[in-house]
């Protein structure tokens, strides 16, 4: 089935002349070199044999009674626009052989035809016509692998995530068991089940205190689940930050890591999808996390307004860590898709293109500095809102 | 409870001071001697003034990590039993652990008979070493 997918489309040609004779002998002599040419004998029987079995190559005389070539050429490319035509012109008209041109045709030949020069024509722009399809398969399959590659990576964002909050469950969930079975262990030892009051209410306490624990803990993951919508809609970068910061702040503490932030206090609004936003920075961190986890160390998150000659105001979204820093050869590949310095198993390779793919469609940039043993610095630069218009939340363009 | 006249002296490290009162008192009802640090440090220097038949150290803690706090007990008293307590995705540490002479490990959340049942095989097994 792949294998009848990828093949070609066979060369279906259309041989458009008003004179029979000369249409009929160049098909002939077309036979001979391998070609099956249907024909036709005006422009407006061309349009027809066209809408109803369309060829991949016409070759079309310029001169026709009735609609002439270049008018029949500007329907054909218009109607269908992968066929690809080789004009016929008269020495006295080859002018309208580089009009022909200039409105999409494939090349003209002047008469008289020389048929092997004809034959060769043919084929090149069949050719044309395989690689324009080649391109678009490639194209289609490179954006679903895209896709897919973006998925594959949120998830792994969202494994990060969930493996951290499991984690932080995990104590207090501990806890309430064993304070439980603390319970009844004292009430089977108890006389007629009785249990010291203030021991009880003790215990009670404590569970309940796990318990509001573990409730906090899943009320920031439920907030945080609820705004990874992938509409866009105007957003405080800065209240993104502090948001992520906080539910980051316990895996942070884990490994030794302080995060602390400098927000700009006048930082405009942006339209953007939270969800994507919340990825690039859960990236961001969650690398500077794990690259100096080790030996702990301190990431920094920085919002700014700047103003850039060229391309004006800009909003700056930096995340810097104090971290080992990037070496000189991975640091030309990082945004690369696949590229990792973790262990295997441990790096999915996607984050930072994936980060690339998002803050670019946004119309952003993304930068990195790093001085190997002084940390790395991501900067991203978005740009900044038209000022007085008030940010509107857009239809997503899907 | 305990067959022996002496009852076992366990440490329990953890910086999750709700986990380590319960456990406390749960291994106290069982006959067992129980004192708990917070850090490093502390255990450390409890480590200095007491004598343990065993103890319990979480991988994972502020400051100091557990496979540190491993490594010092071992040069302050070889012999001394110690269970780790580690969670999920450790497993690269709970096999340094192992190598650097912890005596068994348990992953959390922990079943509290298997941690007891754990405690006395391994404060046994230290006491026919010592």
């Amino acid at each position: 089935m792949l294998h009848d997918e990828l093949a070609e489309a066979p060369l279906d040609l259309l041989l458009v002349d008003d004179e029979a004779g000369f249409r009929d002998s160049v098909a002939q002599r077309l036979q001979l070199r391998g070609f099956a040419p249907r024909t036709a004998g005006s422009g407006e029987e061309c349009l027809e044999v066209m809408t109803s079995q369309p060829a991949t190559v016409v070759v079309l005389d310029v001169r026709l009674p009735g609609m002439d070539g270049l008018e029949t050429l500007r329907r054909l490319k218009g109607a269908h626009p992968d066929v690809e035509v080789v004009l016929i012109t008269g020495h006295a008209t080859t002018a309208d052989g580089v009009q022909g041109m200039k409105d999409g045709a494939f090349d003209y030949l002047i008469k008289p035809v020389e048929i092997d020069q004809l034959a060769q024509k043919i084929r090149q722009a069949h050719d044309t016509v395989v690689r324009r399809e080649e391109r678009r398969r490639e194209a289609v399959f490179r954006s679903q692998m895209a896709q897919r590659m973006a998925e594959t990576e949120r998830l792994a964002s969202l494994g990060t995530l969930a493996a951290g909050v499991a984690h932080e469950i995990n104590n207090p969930v501990a806890i309430m068991i064993q304070e439980a079975e603390w319970l009844m262990d004292l009430l089977q030892d108890s006389v007629e089940g009785r249990i010291d009051p203030q021991e009880l209410s003790r215990s009670l306490e404590l569970i309940r205190t796990q318990g509001q624990r573990c409730r906090e803990i899943t009320h920031n993951l439920l907030h945080f689940a609820r705004k990874a919508e992938t509409r866009q809609q105007p957003l405080s970068l800065n209240g993104m930050v502090l948001e992520i910061r906080e539910i980051m702040e316990r895996q942070a503490v884990k490994h030794h890591v302080v995060i602390d932030t400098r927000l700009a206090p006048d930082l405009p609004e942006i339209v953007a999808s939270p969800s994507e936003i919340q990825q690039v920075l859960l990236n961001l961190i969650n690398n500077a996390i794990s690259a100096m986890e080790d030996k702990g160390g301190r990431i920094r998150i920085t919002t700014a307004v700047e103003d850039h000659a060229e391309i004006g105001k800009a909003l700056l979204l930096q995340v810097a860590d104090t971290g080992p820093g990037i070496g000189e050869a991975d640091i030309s590949r990082i945004f690369d898709p696949f590229f990792t310095t973790k262990p295997v198993g441990k790096g999915t390779g996607l984050g930072l293109s994936i980060c690339y793919g998002i803050v670019t469609r946004m119309g952003g940039d993304i930068a990195v500095e790093s001085t190997p043993g002084q940390g790395a610095v991501f900067s991203i630069r978005l740009p900044a809102p038209t000022p007085g218009a008030q940010p509107q939340a857009r239809p997503d363009p899907s | 409870m305990q067959d022996g006249a002496t009852p076992i002296r366990l440490l329990i490290v953890d910086d999750e001071r709700g986990f380590t009162e319960v456990l406390s008192k749960r291994m106290t009802r069982r006959g067992l001697r129980v004192d708990t640090a917070a850090s490093g440090a502390e255990a450390v220097r409890m480590l200095r003034t007491q004598d343990y038949d065993a103890t319990i150290i979480d991988l994972k803690l502020e400051g100091m990590d557990g496979v540190e706090i491993l490594k010092v007990f071992k040069l302050l008293d070889p012999g001394l039993p110690i269970l780790m307590l580690t969670g999920h995705g450790s497993e690269t540490a709970v096999k340094a652990s192992m190598r650097l002479g912890a005596a068994d490990y348990l992953s959390k959340p922990v079943d509290f008979e298997a941690l007891v049942a754990k405690v006395l095989n391994v404060a046994r097994q230290g006491g026919d070493k010592a």
